[in-house]
């Protein structure tokens, strides 16, 4: 009896197989019909109330039939799909976005270009990714032996810096799934990668998908992490600082196994913003004209508004894009610190912020020989893909010649970049001069070292400090900026006042000492400049009214 | 004719007196006849304090020095004399040094009493563990087999690879050099060039000018002051700035890497070893077991600077024996001598005149040692009184937040002490470290000390062990920290850094190092020691370090409006400073804040 039943049962699969292998087969013929394994996708917005074909066949191949699903446009807002699908509706969004640092990235590239002396000026802008910019030299697949930093720059911009940008995808790791174009920002993805919604036909354990099918102008902060992290602007926002890249700063959970790394690396978690705290999304003070078209930027005193008597007022009533309801405190401008008419010229964020990025000393090298031994303690740099590269080759008897990848042609090259600093440090916040002649927070931004060794082995380049394009200095610089680290009350006056470190002399006298580098560097041209002698001078010897002022800031006599 | 008579007379002269001074040296009657010689025929003496002309080679190195055959002379020879497994009959018989190795073995150096009593004392699940009677010594353990405990399980493979009782060369690099007794210190090391040189080769020096490196080869972990006092850090690790295709060379034992940070200004200005300071009643003890460093040591700045000076009277045989073995120190001749704390004359620190003249102990250069720094407003500033010299001339010091041990059984690791790989495997990680700023709270609850962290997490047992740690940094400045480093920064208090700022009369702070969330616990940022209002957050030292309390804390910050202007210790509001800030705060007709 049983070996009936089970020959029975074993036909009856193979049957019930066959013909449901049947109908997969006949659904492939026909990918018109777009909802029939895609069951349960959600509506991609009110706004897009469209046959699914308007947004992800081409227009020359829309009425036929679709033969194959690799006629079908994944993401039509990709840089180089977006003119035919989203131009039409965004025609004016499409043109200035073009235009706009999110898509140029002109910023990082003019800059770091300037300072390793491969253009005469950083700014106007020459090169950039998009609009009506210089195209980004493309040195080659070979690198085509460069001898000087100026050789060097395209390929380290190419895939080191720019990862981040709307036109490639990047890393795929933990933090850093993206898509491209519109969808980059205006789609949501979780930081896993993992798609959550109901469509059936998408696989829920495989990571690169969106959250859900959705177009949305609600942007959440993490989104705008996938890109602006490491430390950057953005990560600073929610308390994020990079820990230090050696194994030893890895620290193990209860199991001993030390924890998942996120945007390729392990963070401190340091005081967040207080607007963070608040729930305030990065897109609530940077709003549409701001990140897509560089225009119309907010200011703190745009909600926090300067009043005489802000305790008596209401503040700025303001609801979020999360729909949560804000009144933002007015300022008083007639308390200790805001009355100082000096005090007129320094940013909000040079009191208010409470930690700055202070990445001192960097060092990168590119290496077409590869001995991934000595990496071994330091494999974790941020890049995930060259983590792997130097992790699967450190027990390697031999060198090897390792690739990576250029984040814009998306073409391997050989070669591989490492990078690392002298020390990094959150507490140092020295003062420098913003583009707008106000005193600002200065960050170095960088204080490279630049080497090369070629396939050959042979040491092209030494820890070069680069030379800027225009001769004048070296390619050392600090950048004002503001740290998005703002505490709901400022610092005193002592750490700005007397105060050696904030006035641009470093920490310790003494020639030849790694401290010297905390001794900011002249800001690229453009971007603001150094405190002159007359303000530090003016900083470090306190005058008779400052001494009353600091008495009476704080509440003294008592 | 006069010309010519007058050299030839003076060289006569000299003839005569140098052979008048040769008569009188007394030589060795007889050349020591031993069997070592005629194969080890050209030795070097390892010092002219031991030549091997007059001592042979058997009084140190023992063996059979009457037979000519190689394997019956080398029966029971101690290669290095130094062990202290052989010391007694080497370096310290009779006639030779024997009073000093039982001092040695009693020594920290030898007994390691400080770290083994701290580890056991405060391993929380020591209820848990098979003790039987606390482990005191590492002569304890090198007779017992392992396991023990997780607490000497972490000593054996962590900490024991520096002490006196370790064979020398039992490890490659760094780690081989550590150890081998007497030898650990006093010999400079040579390296043989092949075996062929046995017959003529360099003798290893013996040596009481000690070379830094020989302290620095061990005191360059944990404190790390033995690297702090030459100005170097150890770094994050980045090994930059990168050299060719090498990562940096200003490397540490370990693959570790240096930063270069001022250095002590005893080495920066006046290039001292660690010797100048420590004696050898310091070095090697005194005969007293301790079970702390801070115990054992027996120099202080104060005695240095504000000297406790004395004639070397008739009875004082230690300080006229090691003036008599260092030549290069000149005999005080009458004039008066520094003693430190603990009575030991420093035979080096000689008053000449109104002036405190301090002798180089390996060339004898001499230094002039600034006086009167006891009568300095700043030294006798009342409320400073409890303040170390430390506190305020310490520039930087090594600082570890975050200790996060882990331990893996399935791997092995080496046991320093048997040299074996046993299964258990310790690793250390690390959330942050600084150098800058350092903290002060009150060492053993008496005095304002630099503290620094040395906090534990050891997820296996789920424990933290907080606590701080406070000891002379080595690196001291000539000037000290502002007065505001102290009474108005957050880090230097204890509080850790973030913004200390006063709003409406009362002091608000906001910390900037927030906790990583898988860390343990919730608990305090790593670097707040103590609140704002007092309330300790780390502590329980076994000296009884802790951080500033409640009290301490305000009368800190209540100084901090005024150090604005009233700047100079001598000012006359510090005369009696409760005085003058009732004064200012009652109202009292003051030139302030107008």
């Amino acid at each position: 009896m049983r070996p009936i039943v089970a020959s029975l049962s074993m036909g009856l699969a193979m049957i019930f197989f066959l013909a449901r292998g049947n109908a997969l087969s006949d659904q492939k013929k026909d990918y018109t019909a777009c909802a029939e394994c895609h069951v349960g996708i959600e509506k991609i917005g009110a706004q897009h109330d469209v046959p699914c074909t308007r947004c992800h066949i081409r227009a020359e191949l829309r009425e036929k039939a679709i033969p194959s699903h690799d006629w079908i446009v994944r993401n039509p807002s990709d840089p180089s799909l977006v003119r035919d699908f989203c131009l039409p509706c965004h025609e004016s969004e499409i043109e200035s976005l073009e235009r706009s640092l999110h898509a140029t990235a002109a910023g990082i590239i003019n800059q770091t270009r300037f300072l390793w002396g491969a253009q005469k000026s950083a700014y106007p802008y020459e090169y950039g990714l998009a609009g009506h910019l210089k195209r980004l030299p493309d040195p080659g697949a070979a690198g085509a032996d460069p001898t000087s930093p100026p050789q060097l720059v395209d390929d380290f911009l190419r895939r080191r810096c720019l990862r981040c940008h709307i036109h490639t995808k990047g890393e795929h790791a933990l933090g850093l799934y993206r898509a491209t174009g519109c969808a980059a920002c205006h789609v949501l993805y979780g930081d896993d990668g993992l798609y959550a919604g109901d469509d059936r036909a998408i696989k829920k354990d495989r990571p690169g998908f969106p959250l859900v099918h959705k177009f949305t102008a609600k942007i959440p902060v993490n989104q705008c992490l996938h890109c602006h992290n490491h430390n950057h602007v953005g990560s600073d926002y929610v308390g994020l600082f990079e820990k230090d890249y050696h194994r030893s700063y890895r620290v193990p959970s209860a199991d001993g196994k030390t924890g998942e790394l996120i945007y390729g690396l392990d963070y401190h978690y340091l005081a967040k913003d207080v607007h963070y705290e608040r729930g305030i999304w990065c897109t609530d003070c940077h709003g549409k004209e701001d990140v897509m078209a560089d225009a119309k930027r907010k200011r703190c005193t745009s909600c926090h508004r300067p009043v005489k008597d802000a305790a008596h007022e209401p503040g700025t009533a303001f609801v979020s894009r999360r729909g949560k309801e804000f009144r933002a405190p007015f300022f008083c401008v007639d308390s200790q610190s805001h009355s100082i008419k000096a005090h007129e010229r320094v940013t909000c964020s040079a009191c208010h912020a409470q930690w700055s990025f202070q990445d001192y000393g960097l060092s990168v090298i590119r290496e077409d020989i590869l001995d991934a031994y000595k990496w071994r303690d330091l494999s974790v740099q941020g890049h995930p893909s060259a983590r792997k590269t130097v992790e699967e080759n450190r027990n390697s008897p031999v060198m090897v010649y390792p690739n990576s990848r250029d984040w814009i042609s998306g073409e391997i090259k050989s070669g591989l970049w490492s990078s690392g600093w002298r020390f990094r440090r959150w507490e140092a916040m020295p003062l420098g001069v913003d583009p707008e002649g106000r005193y600002a927070v200065l960050r170095p931004m960088h204080q490279y070292m630049i080497s090369f060794v070629d396939r050959d082995g042979i040491v092209v380049m030494d820890g070069l400090v680069p030379t800027r394009g225009d001769g004048s200095s070296s390619g050392w610089s600090s950048l004002p900026y503001s740290p998005h680290t703002i505490a709901p009350f400022g610092r005193n006056c002592d750490a700005c006042h007397v105060n050696r470190t904030a006035a641009g002399y470093g920490i310790y006298d003494g020639v030849g000492l790694d401290t010297e580098l905390m001794i900011p560097s002249l800001p690229a041209p453009g971007l603001g400049r150094l405190l002159d002698p007359e303000e530090q001078k003016r900083l470090m010897e306190p005058s008779w009214s400052f001494l009353g002022k600091r008495l009476r800031a704080l509440g003294e006599p008592r | 004719m006069m010309k010519r008579l007058i050299p030839g007379l003076i060289l006569a002269f000299l003839a005569v007196f140098v052979i008048f001074k040769e008569a009188g040296v007394r030589r060795p009657s007889a050349v020591v006849q031993e069997g070592c010689l005629s194969c080890h025929a050209n030795v070097t003496d390892p010092d002219p304090s031991h030549p091997i002309q007059a001592f042979g080679c058997f009084r140190c190195h023992l063996g059979n020095p009457y037979s000519y055959d190689k394997e019956r002379a080398h029966y029971g020879i101690a290669r290095n004399p130094g062990d202290l497994r052989v010391a007694e009959h080497t370096c310290g018989t009779e006639t030779c040094h024997p009073q000093i190795i039982s001092r040695v073995k009693k020594g920290l150096m030898a007994t390691n009493r400080g770290i083994l009593e701290t580890l056991q004392a405060r391993w929380p699940s020591k209820a848990s563990m098979d003790y039987g009677v606390p482990v005191e010594r590492v002569t304890d353990l090198l007779s017992q087999r392992p396991p023990s405990s997780l607490a000497i399980d972490y000593y054996r493979k962590m900490c024991g690879g520096c002490h006196l009782w370790k064979p020398r060369k039992d490890f490659e690099g760094e780690p081989g050099l550590r150890g081998g007794g007497c030898s650990d210190c006093h010999i400079i090391e040579t390296e043989l060039q092949s075996k062929d040189d046995l017959n003529t080769f360099k003798h290893p020096e013996i040596t009481t000018r000690i070379p830094s490196n020989n302290c620095i080869k061990c005191h360059n972990r944990s404190a790390r002051i033995g690297l702090s006092y030459i100005g170097r850090w150890e770094s994050e690790g980045y090994g930059t700035p990168y050299e060719g295709a090498e990562l940096s060379s200003k490397r540490l034992s370990g693959n570790r890497f240096y930063l270069d940070l001022p250095a002590d200004v005893h080495f920066s200005k006046a290039s001292m070893e660690c010797i100048d300071c420590h004696t050898a009643v310091g070095l090697m003890g005194d005969g007293k077991e301790y079970n702390s460093m801070a115990a054992q040591v027996d120099i202080t700045c104060e005695a240095c600077h504000m000297p406790s000076l004395n004639p070397l009277g008739e009875a004082e045989n230690l300080g006229k024996r090691l003036l008599r073995l260092n030549r290069r120190i000149p005999d005080p001749a009458g004039e008066k001598v520094a003693f430190t704390a603990k009575g030991t004359p420093l035979y080096n620190l000689q008053e000449r005149g109104d002036k405190l003249i301090f002798f180089r102990k390996t060339d004898g250069l001499p230094i002039e040692v600034p006086k009167g720094s006891a009568e300095k407003p700043h030294h006798v500033m009342k409320g400073h009184s409890r303040l170390s010299c430390q506190a305020c001339h310490s520039v930087w010091i090594s600082q570890c937040y975050g200790c996060h041990v882990s331990y893996d059984d399935s791997v092995k690791q080496t046991d320093w002490l048997t040299g074996e790989k046993t299964y258990g495997r310790w690793t250390e990680a690390r959330s942050y470290m600084r150098f800058s700023k350092p903290s002060l709270g009150l060492r053993a609850a008496l005095k304002v000390y630099p503290v620094t962290p040395c906090q534990v997490f050891f997820k296996r047992e789920s424990f933290a062990h907080l606590t701080l740690s406070a000891f002379d940094p080595h690196t001291s400045s000539a000037g000290s920290r502002e007065c505001r480093d102290c009474h108005g920064d957050p880090k230097s208090i204890g509080l850790g850094e973030g913004i200390l700022t006063r709003i409406d009369g009362a002091w608000r702070f906001r910390a900037s190092f927030s906790r990583n969330p898988e860390e343990t616990a919730p608990g305090p940022a790593l670097d707040s020691f103590v609140t704002p209002e007092g309330k300790a957050l780390i502590g329980n030292a076994r000296d009884g370090t802790r951080p500033f309390n409640g009290k301490e804390l305000d009368c800190i910050l209540a100084v901090n409006s005024c150090l604005g202007c009233h700047k100079s210790y001598s000012d006359p509001i510090y005369r009696d400073f409760s005085v003058s800030i009732r004064r200012f705060r009652e109202g009292a007709d003051l030139p302030c804040g107008r």
